[in-house]
């Protein structure tokens, strides 16, 4: 994670400043005795490198940048518009409260509180023209957008393996598996593992049924698809 | 000398009057089918988002947010699942697992 640290170009007027803001949480519980945790955001890049089952779920890696949109409160006398007659850019207040722990948050229990400090850093920005400030604009939808595709590949890394070798699920598919994954997962985790058996018994009334063609490949009568490993090789001649 | 718009006695589908409404029939039949895709989408979304443990309980994760914290949710679980309930434990002093955190909030 990169140190919370304002960069920018002051030398040119027109380019965009981005902002890392550092929030730091203080969570006070007798049962931890002091854990902080420092949330480092960056206004273009989170980190992405933890996938495994192995790391540790943090708060410095939850939850995405502030904001895409810029926030700045500048004197008059900071801001730089070029030339006479530019339409001015609308000024963007506070970051949608979507993407910002709310500073109210004050705990649910008599025993804890959670403080939060926001810090955020001015900015100026200036365009030339009208069309900078759309080009910039596509820009971030655009990084918004790239983010959220790679957040969506995260989650199909950790879903089991449901498609030939060669596709990946598609966005609404992705959701619906997540949803199916989680329920079974908290069912083995509250019924034992005797839950298994339980929901792969087959009812007596479809048992005449053929099985399932599943992409050309038929799986013998009553198994069960668990890992890409259980595809034979010759699955890919569709 | 043309007497039939070069058509040869022939009309299909130029005819001036016919053409407008047919594409704007064929583009609000597309408008309303992405607006179903996009409704189911963020049904999806909606039901994904109740399913998460978070603290406080009223907060609405955005999009991204709730991919992103599935994510590290299914990981959780996996890590329960394979390390048996009291086998979590901080590892250091500055990282803590959110979901650890909110359980215990919520106990």
């Amino acid at each position: 994670m990169s140190e919370p640290s304002p960069s920018g170009n002051e030398g040119e007027t027109r380019s965009v400043i981005q902002e890392n803001v550092t929030r730091t949480v203080y969570v006070n519980k007798p049962l931890v005795d002091t854990a902080v945790s420092v949330i480092n955001t960056s206004s273009v890049h989170y980190d992405q490198s933890s996938s495994d089952s192995t790391t540790i779920c943090t708060l410095n890696n939850v939850l995405p940048p502030m904001s895409y949109d810029y926030q700045h409160h500048p004197p008059l006398t900071s801001v730089q518009i070029c030339g006479p007659g530019v339409p001015q850019p609308p000024v963007y207040g506070t970051p949608h409260d979507e993407h910002q722990y709310s500073p109210t948050v004050t705990g649910v229990g008599p025993n804890c509180y959670m403080q939060t400090e926001v810090k955020p850093n001015s900015r100026i920005r200036s365009y030339e023209s009208e069309r900078d400030y759309k080009k910039s604009a596509c820009d971030r939808e655009r990084t918004r957008m790239r983010d959220m595709n790679k957040a969506f590949d995260l989650l199909r890394n950790r879903l089991p393996k449901s498609k030939p070798p060669g596709k990946k699920l598609s966005k609404i598919e992705s959701l619906r598996m997540a949803i199916r994954y989680i329920r079974h997962l908290q069912a083995i985790l509250e019924y034992g593992p005797d839950y298994e058996t339980k929901i792969y018994t087959v009812p007596s009334c479809t048992q005449y049924l053929p099985p399932p063609t599943y992409y050309g490949y038929q799986p013998q009568y009553g198994q069960c698809w668990n890992v890409a490993s259980d595809y034979p090789p010759n699955v890919n001649q569709y | 000398m043309e007497f039939d718009n070069g058509t040869n006695g022939f009309q299909i589908q130029s005819n001036q009057s016919t053409e407008a409404p047919l594409k704007k029939r064929i583009r609000s039949g597309a408008n309303a089918r992405e607006r179903d895709r996009t409704q189911s989408v963020n049904s999806a979304f909606d039901v994904l988002r109740a399913m998460i443990p978070i603290d406080p309980p009223n907060r609405k994760l955005s999009k991204i947010e709730t991919l992103q914290l599935a994510t590290k949710y299914i990981s959780h679980l996996s890590q329960i699942l394979t390390s048996g309930e009291d086998g979590e434990q901080e590892h250091s002093f500055y990282d803590v697992c959110i979901f650890c955190l909110t359980n215990r909030i919520n106990s």
